[in-house]
């Protein structure tokens, strides 16, 4: 399967990037890693007049430490963040989404920017990103702006960005000491994508929870914190009793748009929300 | 009768070996059909319906015919223009490059006038369901089969279970898609093929094309996977010919993965309504089976009941079920996974009611006496004594269970020939019209060469896989080792033969007085070797034709399995663990192929079991998850330790063991479901919802 | 429009004018004749197509040809020595990891980074780094044992 005809440039600075997005206004597509982007064209659900590489833009695939936060260039592959040592340590569960994204040739092309700006409802950044309260930062000619996850994610293939707009890096705080963060997902047998994910992120004071973010993907049409299950968590001793109560909230908002397909039926996403944030507090926790 | 030499006198055969074109495979070098490359070949493609039903009114391709690089569009290639299933061709396009392929392909615009459908084998034996074909009912006559006195056995029976057991619609999923290369000499056609049948294939395009098998010739010298699903020449292959013709030039054409998915093969679903009774000493008297199954616009749904038990009285009525889906094609032993699925679930829910422990039961009503020593043997190794006596009794939301079932399938021989030629050097060549499915077909045609004429592997070049060698018939059925083997063996002694022959004439000596040693030959009180021997061959090699022989092959094998899983009840998710396999197949001509070939069989069985399921969609009646990403086949994490026990029956010459390994994986592991959670699963694949769905009944 | 790439592949510098939308597995295939990269899929499922880009083991059918300008790719036909297998190759071929023969370029690409990164891998990372690849004849068992083979002959 062949794409439809189109015109390839290459930028080699996210100047020359925007640049070309502006010339084109709306019939061009940015390449990074292309394995979100090359599938839905060889498809033809996107047939852009033009596609900008931008994979070989200098500095775009960095991770780097500043302060308490974590900035992660929007060109990063998969395979980047997975196995750096900074990212295991300053936020596992960021860590943790990257690892078990499609598979090893997956995540050696595939890129946190691209995946993101695709924003297929089954991904693995969007629950960690979330669960984060990640900072989207997208640069236009018009200059940079920040986008908090909490806002990114519209709808299915949806983001908040703008025509025009490029995701430069994401910025996590880190975790720090008293914070203990996990990724877990149940995934799709055959395309790898998560029936349910689930990304936590708990401040601890001993055993005493009092700060959590809990975030789904795969459950809905977009990925969303779960205030039900963090709401449960937050001023409690984390005991199994604790921790199952909390889980059992998890996907019981009325206003979820459920995914549903031949593998995973609604009701059984809703039961791998709460086994999935039981376990994942529980990794996170070391138990 | 001819015979094998004794197994303790064999240098090759029984021992492990690799293959020998290994090199060509881990290099890249061995060009598959896919791979081929000639001069001036375009690249050609099909067409498909998108619909389920309807009659074609109209194919234009004015377009098609605009995209540079085009130079043929047929539309002329449907037989009747009625069409029965998504996925039958309309029109083909051959073009300078892929993408102009594609290009043309998508500018052909189609007007189909729609007919209803019906994609599902329930929905199709409704009264009210669209007619597949006007002039027949979609539920085909019955076939029966009975023996004894069915009712009168149920009435004597002390226990009496049933159930009724459902099993999807699995795909071949071959990694290389069907697909020819095709170019014409003159009036002659030379198809490479991805093929399991050069010799049928010849045969099949022919009378596809309308023309003498004379001017057919085909080529398969590697190919990438068949199952069964390239046991016939395809219309894939005339399309490509007729391409060809109107181009005036070579044609590839590989089917896309998705039409693959859709058009060319399958293993039917099934509904299965079984009964069985037996007496409370545990023994079974009484069996009635119906079952219905669709193979789309074919038949060949049918279940190999009642699997391998005894049961004195039975009853099996078959129903095929036309649906507006794709035709089945054999696939690897059609109709037994389905029957150990059923048969061995139910020998196991009898036991229960029995209070008597499954392998018992198992061990009083099989009549094949090497089986009785498989199950023992499997039991031994599985530690079927520290099985979990109550089923899901183990502590905590991951249990473990163990389960076996059964294996049978009548393999054999059937005529094959072949052709040797010895070279003055010492080199001999084998020819041989069949072909290697990656079986290991082409290392045994030389092994055994070598084994009969005691001359290192390396002299033999083996030459498979074309029509213009003697005939052999498919690579199907598990027959290709029981024909071809003793074909090889008898054209090698006759090579013997010929060679002492022209050595007696040479020398003067009778025949009688040169003898044969392992490796060397004893004339006259001299010792020659091999090369010394041939050196009496002047210009013309020395060339033998030899047949397949009674005596050097048997038909009938026995097999079981024991699986070991671990089922999380949280999520639903079955993990297998561990398989314990234990098979006989007579002589083994190689331990490591064979071995492989288990172990290929068993993962087969466990995609079937746990993932493999085709989804058609109702309202547009097509497949819906015709690609690897959303039609799922076992991968390297989903694979256990899988230990494989050969039993060895060598006085029995030659059987294939191509299908047995599959039959019984999915009973087995259905049974250790059971074993580790105490509730049954009666549909496959037994995936994760299904799962949760038993458990959450069972606790209700 | 086409785009002139440089690229490097198994040694070789190729200088080509390419469609933009062509593939970069059809351009090892069809464009440089190096047909050991194989076609299973077309949605990066199958891992048939897999060779190395600037050593990193990637699925060349969901990448362009256009990418790659400028890069080294690594086929199988490039990883033998002087006539000599790759430990891997003769992995495959002595441990008898594969039947047909079709998946087994792409394993052993896949096998060849994971080597790269971890030269003594146990069972289950062998199996985790394969899970990008397909094989329906093996039963991946010996595909594993091949792995461990060149992981220990690499390692002498």
């Amino acid at each position: 399967m062949f794409p439809a005809p189109f015109e390839y440039h290459r930028a080699n600075s996210l100047e020359e990037a925007l640049e070309l997005l502006a010339r084109f206004e709306g019939d061009a597509k940015l390449l990074a890693g292309g394995h979100s982007l090359i599938p839905t064209m060889k498809l033809r659900l996107n047939t852009p007049a033009h596609v900008i590489d931008i994979r070989n833009i200098p500095g775009f695939a960095e991770i780097r430490r500043s302060g308490d936060q974590l900035i992660i260039g929007g060109g990063t592959p998969h395979a980047a963040i997975e196995k750096s040592a900074e990212v295991q340590r300053s936020a596992s569960a960021l860590a943790h989404a990257a690892a078990v994204i499609g598979d090893p040739q997956v995540r050696n092309m595939g890129t946190i920017g691209g995946s993101l700006a695709h924003a297929e409802p089954a991904a693995d950044y969007p629950a960690a990103v979330l669960a984060y309260d990640a900072q989207i930062v997208a640069v236009s000619a018009e200059g940079e702006r920040t986008i908090p996850a909490g806002e990114f994610f519209v709808d299915l293939f949806t983001t908040a960005l703008e025509e025009g707009e490029i995701i430069k890096e994401i910025r996590f705080p880190v975790d720090g000491d008293t914070v203990r963060s996990a990724y877990l997902k149940f995934p799709h047998p055959a395309s790898r994508f998560a029936v349910v994910g689930c990304a936590v992120r708990l401040t601890m004071d001993g055993n005493t929870c009092t700060d959590a973010r809990v975030a789904f993907t795969g459950v809905a049409a977009t990925a969303f914190r779960d205030e039900g299950v963090e709401q449960d968590l937050i001023g409690k001793t984390l005991d199994d009793a604790a921790i199952k109560a909390a889980a059992q909230q998890a996907a019981e908002n009325d206003e979820l748009e459920f995914m549903e397909d031949h593998f995973a039926s609604e009701a059984y996403r809703k039961h791998l929300a709460k086994v999935y944030a039981e376990r994942a507090i529980c990794t996170a926790l070391g138990r | 009768m001819s015979s094998w030499k004794p197994l303790d006198k064999m240098t090759i055969l029984s021992h492990y070996y690799p293959r020998i074109e290994g090199p060509e495979k881990v290099s890249g070098i061995a060009r598959y059909t896919y791979d081929l490359q000639l001069p001036g070949m375009l690249y050609g493609g099909i067409l498909t319906s998108n619909v389920a039903a309807g009659k074609i009114v109209k194919v234009d391709t004015t377009r098609a015919k605009q995209v540079p690089g085009v130079r043929v569009v047929l539309t002329d290639i449907h037989p009747t223009g009625t069409i029965r299933f998504a996925g039958e061709e309309i029109a083909a396009v051959a073009a300078t490059t892929p993408q102009a392929l594609e290009e043309a392909l998508r500018n052909i615009s189609v007007e189909i006038e729609k007919n209803a459908f019906v994609v599902s084998t329930e929905d199709a034996m409704k009264p009210t369901a669209p007619r597949v074909f006007a002039d027949r009912e979609n539920v085909r006559k019955p076939r029966v089969r009975e023996e004894g006195d069915v009712e009168d056995a149920f009435r004597k029976a002390d226990v009496v279970v049933e159930a009724e057991f459902r099993t999807a619609t699995q795909v071949h999923a071959c990694l290389e898609v069907h697909g020819s290369v095709v170019h014409w000499e003159g009036d002659e056609l030379i198809i490479y093929d991805s093929t399991q049948a050069v010799h049928g294939v010849r045969k099949d395009v022919a009378s596809f094309l309308d023309i003498s098998p004379r001017k057919v010739r085909t080529v398969c010298v590697h190919m990438g996977g068949g199952f069964g699903s390239k046991l016939r020449g395809g219309r894939y292959t005339a399309i490509a010919a007729k391409l060809a013709k109107a181009a005036n030039a070579p044609v590839k054409l590989m089917l896309t993965r998705r039409q693959d998915f859709e058009s060319v093969g399958n293993r039917p679903d099934s509904i299965q309504k079984i009964k069985i009774g037996a007496t409370k000493d545990g023994r079974l008297i009484a069996m009635d089976a119906v079952s219905y199954g669709s193979g789309g616009i074919s038949g060949g749904a049918r279940v190999r009941l009642p699997h391998v038990y005894k049961i004195p009285n039975w009853r099996y009525v078959h129903h095929d079920v036309y649906t507006n889906a794709g035709p089945a094609r054999p696939f690897r032993a059609p109709g037994s996974p389905q029957a150990a699925f059923s048969m061995d679930q139910l020998m196991d829910m009898v036991a229960e009611k029995l209070n008597m422990d499954p392998l018992e039961l198992r061990l009083k009503n099989d009549p094949n006496p090497t089986r009785q020593k498989e199950w023992r043997l499997g039991a031994q190794k599985i530690g079927w004594q520290n099985r979990n006596r109550k089923p899901g009794s183990d502590a905590g939301p991951v249990k473990r269970g163990i389960g076996m079932a059964a294996s049978v399938w009548m393999t054999g021989g059937r005529d094959t020939k072949a052709m040797l030629r010895i070279y003055p050097d010492g080199h001999v060549e084998v020819r041989c019209g069949t072909q290697d499915i990656g079986t290991g077909t082409r290392t045994y045609v030389a092994s055994v060469t070598a084994e009969e004429l005691g001359i290192p592997l390396k002299k033999v070049i083996p030459l498979i896989g074309d029509s213009d060698y003697p005939y052999s018939g498919a690579s199907g059925g598990s027959t290709t080792a029981p024909s071809v083997a003793p074909a090889i063996k008898n054209t090698a002694d006759k090579a013997r033969e010929a060679l002492t022959e022209l050595i007696s004439d040479k020398l003067g000596v009778d025949a009688d007085e040169i003898q044969w040693k392992n490796n060397s030959i004893r004339v006259q009180n001299k010792t020659l070797s091999w090369e010394e021997a041939c050196a009496f061959i002047e210009d013309e090699p020395i060339e033998v034709h030899g047949k397949w022989t009674e005596g050097l092959s048997s038909a009938g094998v026995a097999g079981v399995q024991f699986a070991q899983v671990a089922v999380d009840t949280e999520t639903g998710q079955i993990q297998v663990e561990r398989v314990v396999a234990v098979h006989d197949c007579g002589l083994i001509l190689n331990r490591l192929t064979t071995e492989s070939q288990i172990n290929g069989g068993i993962i087969q069985g466990i995609s079937y079991a746990l993932l493999e399921e085709r989804w058609m969609d109702p309202t547009t009646g097509t497949m819906v998850n015709a690609n690897f990403q959303n039609y799922k086949i076992v991968g390297s994490r989903e694979t256990p330790e899988i230990e494989v026990i050969l039993y060895d029956e060598a006085e029995r010459g030659v059987i294939g063991i191509g299908e047995p390994p599959t039959i019984p994986t999915a009973g087995a592991i259905a049974n250790a479901v059971y074993n580790a959670i105490g509730v049954r699963l009666f549909t496959l694949p037994m995936t994760p919802d299904r799962v949760l769905e038993a458990l959450s009944q069972q606790r209700s | 429009m086409e785009v002139p790439i440089k690229v490097t592949v198994n040694g070789v510098l190729y200088e080509r004018e390419v469609e933009p939308r062509l593939l970069l597995v059809n351009f090892l295939r069809d464009v440089l004749d190096l047909t050991g990269t194989h076609v299973g899929c077309d949605t990066s499922s199958c891992g048939a197509c897999t060779v190395l880009l600037n050593g990193k083991a990637v699925k060349s059918c969901t990448i362009f040809a256009a990418q790659v300008d400028g890069a080294e790719i690594t086929t199988i036909e490039g990883l033998a020595r002087n006539g000599e297998l790759h430990p891997l190759q003769e992995g495959f071929w002595q441990e008898h990891g594969l039947q047909c023969g079709f998946c087994t370029p792409g394993m052993i690409m896949a096998a060849y980074q994971l080597l790269d990164e971890n030269p003594n891998p146990s069972e289950a990372e062998i199996r985790h780094a394969l899970e990008g690849n397909y094989c329906r004849c093996t039963g991946y068992h010996n595909i594993v044992k091949s792995v461990q083979y060149a992981a220990k002959k690499l390692n002498a």
